[in-house]
């Protein structure tokens, strides 16, 4: 009895463990960024960045004043068609006191650049990081990936070819009455 | 006494055929209100991620979705079945004129054959989205290959609907009974609205990520292909004034209703989940951006060039003249690409990014309208000659 009530507690002891523990930030990437009178911390979970992938960056302020805003300018490789993107940073959900940007991430491989902007008691103050490295993206190459996007298109025009025989039979059989 | 049983005999013929077409337009009706809930589904999700955020797989829009979807699955499955029944017990107004016989097993409409083929692809296309979200994370962006399987997928679901529909308008011709505002020509023209409509679900990126192709502003070869079709296909079909307008009328009637049902969905969400908005919200879904708002334009012109174009020439060439001229009348008085440029917030914040935005597409602007005619004109003789296919269904 009393081993089954140790056994049972030490479970339950494991599994609130489990509960209770933060997954925690993995920083493969730290680095500084100096804009104007201010210092950020700018980590990346992943580093390299795969293309495309979903990437946790937290960005700290040394010293953050209430009230503060960053902006970031998130620039796209030389000689790719994407667009850049701007966006205001929010609050980390799982960092307190910590930014981030929501659905961060890098659309091509080459090398990116990200662009701060922070809007503070002393001024506003602007920095970047010059090299964000991007490589290929993951997984199934993207050449199948967009193959299985298509079998709706090849499978509905494997459809319209039958159609086209049926309506010739019938149009062939009602001499074009309803053409 | 035998002209008489003959005649009593045809009367029942035809009210069996009329019962029967009750019945597969109850269906065919409810079929189109679940493909439109994936359509507010959609839009509230896009609008939910651009606003809010957080993504899981169980938020109440991919619930929307999915169990419209599904629900979509089981209304067709169940026409599939009851149509078989009743042909193998012989039942009046159910013949091999008008059922399609599929996998050696059933006889049913083809409509509700092609739909519940799209609703397999559609959850096929869900398993991939999972799969590629455990690659990738959630939702970096709407350009992903689940996602285009999905919205394909949902547009064959749609085109099952846009045969159910039209089989029953075909088969109200034949009656005689066929007239504009028939119940069968409303559900017609709602499901090519559907179409237009499910294009504005894949073309956001477009005014946000990937403006150019080539030196085309890629978003209006996209959406003016797919009024062209659409509309083409309304007035080559129905060969009724104000089919194509018709059709623009309900795709700016729904549009309406994404106007207002997903900010009052999002604010719901959020205030139920207790999160905040992000800094740079949007406001509205960008679907309703990315449905032109002047669409009704095009649909007169359609009926206008369709209808006055026959008295000079060809079906066919009327089509094809109404196809370059819709869109490019629409794009010369609507821009939604440029309209995105001060809608977003990120953009109107930042002068240069919204400078070299509206420099790319002011230097794409003369050869995209001229892309924009060529692909009305491609299109729209894909819509006349799919409108015959059309003309032909009514099984």
């Amino acid at each position: 009895m009393l081993r089954k009530l140790t056994l049972a507690l030490a479970i339950l002891a494991m599994l609130s463990g489990t509960a209770l523990a933060h997954p925690g930030h993995v920083v493969m990437s730290s680095q500084q960024v100096k804009a104007g009178p201010y210092t950020l911390t700018v980590e990346h979970n992943v580093w390299p960045i795969k293309a495309n992938t979903n990437v946790d960056l937290v960005v700290q302020l040394e010293n953050e004043a209430p009230g503060t805003k960053i902006f970031a300018r998130v620039i796209p490789p030389p000689g790719t068609t994407l667009v850049e993107r701007a966006t205001p940073l929010i609050s980390h959900a799982q960092l307190p006191g910590t930014w981030t940007i929501y659905n961060y991430s890098l659309g091509a491989p080459g090398e990116w650049r990200m662009e701060f902007q922070v809007e503070g008691p002393q001024g506003r103050g602007v920095g970047a990081l010059e090299s964000i490295p991007v490589e290929g993206p993951p997984g199934l190459p993207l050449w199948m990936g967009w193959t299985l996007a298509f079998l709706p298109v090849f499978g509905f025009a494997w459809f319209i070819l039958r159609e086209r025989s049926r309506v010739r039979r019938a149009i062939a059989a009602d001499g074009g009455a309803r053409a | 006494m035998s002209a008489i049983t003959g005649s009593a005999a045809a009367l029942t013929g035809v009210d069996a055929e009329r019962r029967e077409s009750t019945f597969r337009l109850v269906g065919a009706s409810v079929l189109t209100f679940f493909w439109f809930l994936l359509f507010l589904g959609t839009s509230w999700d896009i609008m939910w991620h651009s606003d809010v955020g957080p993504d899981r797989f169980w938020t109440a829009p991919h619930t929307m979705m999915y169990s419209g979807v599904a629900v979509a699955g089981l209304v067709s499955l169940y026409m599939v079945v009851a149509t078989t029944v009743k042909f193998r017990r012989g039942a009046p107004g159910v013949t091999k004129a008008n059922t399609t016989p599929w996998l050696g097993i059933f006889r049913a409409p083809l409509g509700f054959i092609l739909s519940g083929v799209g609703v397999v692809g559609f959850l096929m296309s869900g398993g991939f989205d999972e799969f590629w979200h455990g690659m990738y994370g959630f939702d970096v962006t709407l350009w992903s290959p689940p996602h285009v399987s999905l919205l394909l997928s949902g547009i064959v679901g749609v085109f099952g609907a846009v045969y159910a529909m039209a089989s029953e308008v075909s088969r109200a011709r034949a009656r005689g009974e066929l007239r504009l505002s028939s119940v069968p020509v409303i559900g017609f023209v709602t499901t090519l609205a559907l179409l237009i409509l499910y294009t504005s679900v894949i073309t956001p990126p477009a005014m946000t990520e990937k403006l150019l192709l080539g030196p085309f502003s890629l978003y209006p070869l996209m959406a003016g292909s797919a009024v062209a079709f659409v509309l083409v296909l309304a007035a080559a079909f129905l060969r009724m004034p104000g089919a194509a307008t018709l059709t623009a009328l309900l795709v700016t009637a729904i549009r309406f209703v994404a106007v207002v049902l997903p900010p009052l969905m999002v604010d719901w969400q959020a205030r139920f989940e207790g999160l905040p908005y992000k800094p740079d919200k949007v406001g509205f879904t960008l679907t309703v951006l990315a449905t032109p708002a002047w669409t009704l334009l095009a649909g007169v012109v359609v009926d206008l060039v369709y209808s006055l174009g026959q008295r000079y020439t060809s079906r066919m060439v009327a089509a094809v003249l109404a196809g370059v001229l819709a869109p490019v009348a629409l794009f010369a008085v609507d821009r939604p690409w440029f309209r995105a440029l001060d809608a977003l917030p990120w953009v109107a914040k930042f002068g240069n990014i919204k400078q070299a935005m509206l420099s790319a597409h002011q230097g794409a602007l003369y050869p995209t309208f001229a892309a924009v005619a060529v692909l009305g004109a491609l299109t729209a003789w894909l819509g006349a000659n799919f409108a015959v296919y059309l003309r032909y269904t009514e099984k």
